[in-house]
């Protein structure tokens, strides 16, 4: 049996915290600078990129004068439900906080709503069911009181708002958007803020029902990719206590056989090279090892089977087209907009109107990036040579 | 020591029932991932990052047994019994159809164990009822102290129940991390956790439980020999490692199809092996029987049709065996590749194979779904027994069979079944092949379908190769010798043969060549025979003499090592010799013609013109190689004699034009000679004089001098 063996502490699926979270300083500045100055945010970015982990780090760091609570709410099947969340949260949220005033606030609320206990599960209550949507336009106002300002963090909102909406309860939906949009723009409602984020993106499901302007008033925060630095420290920082060694030149081969630096795909390839060492007996990372990670993390192709699956469900029609494109730049490393319209030209898909519309999409989801004279390649090595893989023939 | 391991305590079916301590000592593969997540709980308690687990592997892979052995390590490590709850629902955990009855399940198991998590009624609002049951087990959770690890076996199944209250778990989790930690288990990864759409996207760590290494195996078998008290099993690991490893293979590497093999060694009946499988196979049938049982009628066709095709198959093909239509049977197919019974192997096409996962099941389907008369049954017998007993001992049970037919001491019927499997395996010489074909059909009684089935001999497998041949049939030819299974060197011999017919020569050396390595006999004459074709007389002299050194009398021998002797213009009496000695028991146009050219060569003419002319009756073709050597050998005269006799002479003439006019030109010095011949003529007559001459001087330079 081998001597006791650290493993790295990665963390995938949940959101990181503590010391297995990497904070993006500038984030967070952007984040508490909007918010100060009055917006209501919206995280946008795919899966895996770590919202979570940034508004949970957030919510637990707010600085003086502010008090956060995440939330996921994608268990919420109806408009009641939601607003009966809210207003917990609301409340949850002022009851964290030390300010001496906002602890009187939290006894009169107390008071007038017969609340027996509040705990991290949620709010008793010793009355009937109240009107929340009419309990939260009256309370929101009313935490000027605390001099607490209140940030709720609603992740998989978008979710909630799709789920609404396919089970046909669109009005619904359309009222709890005007709600939130009312409270967001109302001016005694300042001492309030709405942050949200969704693996849906949320503009996608509004655009689905046609109301657009129903968040035009929250501001955007993009989340991508780690930059270089970011991700050389948390490799360090998951590597930190474990038995394997990784010297800077491996870290440097690591980051450019990732190349698009997700700390989820960081992760995977570290978990990899731990799982090979282990079997080895051998602690120190080498180059090789690293080439040998890649193609295990590879293979193991379900981490990317649906990069494929979905471009075959939400563009079912276009799929060949867009197909085509990616494997044309699988198999030549790059494509031009030339060649892209010489393939929108062709016979079979005449999408000589609206292929950019395509090209713009599969940037936005992450599949390609776009490089100075229109030119476009894998976003990520995995994703490349998993398309490699998948359809190793191209002519 | 048991008679077998089925009378031991050996638990088959159902490892991870054994109690703690069995766990715990038999617990000696999957090391890795029981360290990394044993690891990872020791460090996570209290944190608020918490990394939940996916093990994925096939039935028999010892998923079950690893969660087992993760319960017994907590309950047993005094710290970590005080940090955790484990729970462990039933394996199959067929009663739970939404996420209340998991919930629930679990409030049982922590009143189980004296935590009082309070009391609940069941109302139709289950949404409610179940964020009900969540806010109980957190209270739970938070009054104790505890945090509760679930381990789910089948969690696939599970996912596919809970449905859209997926996303009410996902929320739980995340909103009280920490509190609840899930390890589960599954034969595959389905698209509840790697669909982008899904609520539990890449939400778990997947840890696969691949096929066990060969370390990983003999690991296991040593520790059951020492456990178990069975010193076999160790003296087969260390004295059968090439077995080993292709058990491993058949065995798809899986610890509990291992099990069965195990008994394999411990219990070798003295029947035949056909009876000896059918006893592995009978052990086996429980499990696999439910397999099959459980599955639709459709999918039971499909799949007991894809086990007698045993390759991989495309759709198209499957749904022609089955006669079921193409897009009925590619539905079948994904279904039966979500169960794990199939696998898919993505081609890169639109065109998939599918074949069945797991190889052994394969087998089994074959060995017990077929009727007697199924051809593939013999085959995949075959392919059992290559695999399992190796080339040496393969042979041996060959010959042992081939006493028993011998003696009558078998069934026929089986007796033609084990026939056509040894006759089709690669391990069994070619010798006791025919041999046993040859006895089988000698017994009465057999099935005539069985009779037919038997493979043929080889002598009639070349009679028909050469039919083929005749007709140029060169595909059919190469076909037929295609199907031959042994490897022992006659399928190159048979391809040669017919490359040599084709005047590939240098194909068919090789092929040969590769007969004679491989252990082929009696193949040096025609190796000679190539050579010779080939003008390469000192090989075609020295292979023509071995093949007189095996023992070997033959015809081809002897002409080939006369030519190769003349052609190379040494040992002139023994050739001659050789040659008189062969026209008197053999008068082919080809012994004949050569001895009248090898007479020439000794100076011996006496009948000479009489032998001459026997062949021209006989036949007048091919006589231009004999008239050049004539000619080479100074017999101008002769041979002109033959260009104008009266019954043969002028159809000789026509047919050897260039010849003719050479041969007058060589009996006479006239010029007029040369000026007689057309131009067109003249180059090839000139070319044969050049030949002629060269050879003179190959022959009766170093005499002259």
């Amino acid at each position: 049996m081998e001597k006791h063996w650290i493993s790295p502490a990665t963390i995938t699926g949940d959101a990181a915290t503590g010391s297995q979270y990497l904070r993006r300083a500038y984030i967070n500045e952007m984040f508490w600078r909007e918010v100060k100055k009055g917006n209501h945010i919206l995280f946008v970015a795919p899966r895996r990129v770590g919202k979570t982990s940034i508004m949970k780090d957030l919510a637990e760091n707010c600085p003086e004068g502010f008090a956060g609570l995440y939330q996921n709410i994608e268990g919420i099947r109806s408009g009641n439900e939601f607003y009966r969340r809210l207003f917990e949260l609301i409340l949850q949220c002022v009851h964290r906080s030390p300010v001496s005033k906002a602890k009187s606030f939290l006894e009169k609320c107390v008071q007038k709503y017969s609340i027996k206990e509040i705990s991290r599960s949620g709010i008793k209550l010793d009355v009937k069911e109240l009107n929340y949507e009419q309990e939260i336009r009256d309370l929101v106002p009313q935490l000027k009181e605390s001099e607490v300002h209140t940030v709720i963090f609603l992740d998989e909102f978008s979710e909630v708002i799709n789920k609404l909406n396919r089970q046909g309860q669109q009005e619904e939906t359309v009222a709890i958007l005007h709600t939130l949009r009312e409270i967001r723009s109302d001016d005694n409602f300042k001492h309030f803020t709405l942050v949200f984020a969704g693996s849906i993106g949320l503009e996608h499901v509004i655009t689905s029902i046609d109301r657009p302007k129903l968040i035009n008033d929250l501001h955007r925060i993009i989340t991508g990719p780690l930059r270089d630095s970011e991700a050389t420290q948390l490799i360090r920082q998951l590597t930190n206590e474990a038995t394997i060694q990784l010297s800077d030149e491996v870290i440097m081969t690591i980051k450019n056989s990732v190349r698009h630096l997700l700390p989820y795909y960081i992760q995977l390839m570290v978990e990899e090279l731990d799982l090979m060492a282990g079997e080895y007996q051998q602690p120190r990372i080498t180059s090789e090892m690293i080439e040998t990670a890649f193609h295990r993390v590879l293979r193991k192709d379900k981490n990317f089977e649906d990069w494929l699956e979905r471009l075959k469900s939400y563009h079912a029609e276009a799929f060949p087209f867009i197909n085509d494109i990616l494997k044309h730049t699988a198999h030549n490393g790059s494509i031009t907009v030339r060649e892209i319209y010489n393939l929108a030209s062709r016979e079979k898909y005449q999408r000589t109107e609206d292929y950019m519309n395509f090209v713009d999409q599969l940037v936005d989801d992450g599949y390609l990036e776009e490089k100075e004279g229109h030119v476009y390649s894998f976003i990520s090595p995995f994703l490349h040579q998993f398309w490699l893989k998948k359809f190793p023939i191209y002519a | 020591m048991p008679d077998n391991l089925y009378q031991s305590n050996f638990n088959f079916y159902q490892n991870a029932n054994a109690d703690a301590s069995e766990i715990k000592d038999n617990f000696l593969v999957r090391q890795i991932p029981y360290r990394i997540i044993m690891e990872n709980i020791g460090r996570s308690y209290g944190k608020t990052s918490t990394q939940h687990y996916l093990l994925v592997g096939r039935r028999g892979s010892g998923k079950s047994t690893l969660l087992k052995r993760l319960q017994v390590e907590i309950e047993a490590d005094s710290k970590l019994r005080e940090l955790y709850f484990v729970i462990n629902p039933a394996e199959e955990q067929a009663n739970m159809y939404r996420l209340y009855d998991l919930l629930e399940e679990v409030i049982r198991e922590l009143e189980y164990n004296g935590i009082d998590v309070g009391e609940y009624e069941f109302h139709e609002e289950t949404h409610a009822f179940t964020r009900q049951l969540f806010s109980m087990i957190h209270a739970a959770v938070e009054r104790t102290g505890k945090k509760l690890i679930l381990l789910l076996d089948n969690m696939d199944r599970i996912f596919d129940n809970v449905g859209e209250d997926a996303h009410l778990l996902r929320e739980d989790l995340l909103n009280y991390s920490g509190d609840i930690k899930i390890i589960g288990a599954s034969t595959r990864v389905t698209e509840h956790f790697w669909r982008y759409d899904k609520p539990f996207y890449e939400f778990f760590r997947i840890m696969k439980l691949d096929p066990l290494t060969s370390e990983e195996m003999r690991a296991l078998l040593l520790h059951w020999s020492k456990k178990m008290n069975l010193p076999q099993i160790e003296e087969f690991v260390m004295n059968k490692p090439g077995q080993l490893e292709t058990i491993r293979i058949l065995t798809d590497g899986l610890p509990r199809t291992l099990q069965f093999f195990v008994n394999i060694l411990l219990t070798r009946a003295p029947e035949t092996g056909y009876e000896y499988l059918r006893l592995i196979m009978d052990q086996m049938t429980p499990l696999y029987q439910e397999r099959l049982n459980a599955l639709p009628p459709a999918q039971r066709k499909i799949v007991l049709q894809m086990a007698f095709i045993w390759e991989a198959a495309g759709a198209g093909d499957i749904a022609a065996t089955t006669r079921m239509e193409n897009n009925v049977v590619s539905a079948q197919l994904k279904q039966l590749a979500g169960k794990g019974i199939v696998e898919k192997l993505d081609t890169g096409g639109r065109n998939h194979l599918y074949r069945l996962a797991e190889r052994f099941f394969n087998l089994w389907l074959i060995f017990t779904q077929g009727s007697p008369r199924e051809k593939r049954k013999a085959k995949y017998l075959t392919i059992f027994l290559e695999n399992f007993y190796g080339v040496v001992e393969i042979e041996n049970l060959a010959k042992d069979h081939l006493m028993a037919v011998e003696e009558g001491e078998i069934d026929p019927n089986k007796a033609a079944l084990l026939t056509k499997a040894y006759a089709q395996s690669k391990y069994v010489s070619s010798s006791i092949r025919e041999l046993l074909i040859e006895k089988t059909l000698l017994l009465p009684g057999i099935h005539e379908e069985l009779k037919r089935q038997l493979p043929p001999s080889y002598i009639n497998i070349m009679t028909e190769v050469l039919g083929m041949t005749d007709k140029r049939a060169w595909k059919k030819a190469f076909s037929l010798i295609e199907a031959i299974e042994q490897d022992d060197g006659v399928k190159d011999f048979l391809n040669g043969l017919v490359y040599l017919i084709m005047e590939e020569y240098s194909t068919a050396e090789s092929l040969f060549l590769t007969a004679v390595n491989k252990g082929a006999k009696g193949v040096f004459s025609i190796i000679g025979y190539t050579y010779l074709l080939q003008c390469r007389f000192d090989l075609a002299e020295d292979y023509a003499l071995r093949d007189l050194a095996e023992g070997y009398r033959r015809w081809m021998t002897y002409i080939t090592l006369s030519w190769a002797y003349y052609s190379q213009n040494k040992a002139k009496p023994e050739t001659v010799e050789m040659i008189k000695q062969l026209a008197k028991k053999d008068s082919s146009w080809a012994t004949l013609s050569f001895l009248i050219v090898a007479k020439a060569w000794n100076g011996e003419f006496e009948e000479l013109e009489s032998d001459m002319y026997r062949l021209l009756e006989s036949r007048r073709s091919y006589m231009s190689n004999i008239f050049i050597e004539l000619l080479v050998h100074y017999q101008a005269n002769l041979v002109h004699k033959f260009f104008l006799q009266e019954k043969f002479g002028k159809q000789l003439t026509e047919e050897l034009l260039p010849l003719y006019y050479a041969t007058q030109i060589l009996v006479t010095s006239d010029s007029r000679n040369s000026l007689i011949i057309p131009p067109e003529l003249q180059q090839p007559v000139d070319d044969l004089l050049n030949r002629i001459k060269r050879k003179q001087q190959f022959y009766y330079e170093k005499t002259k001098a």
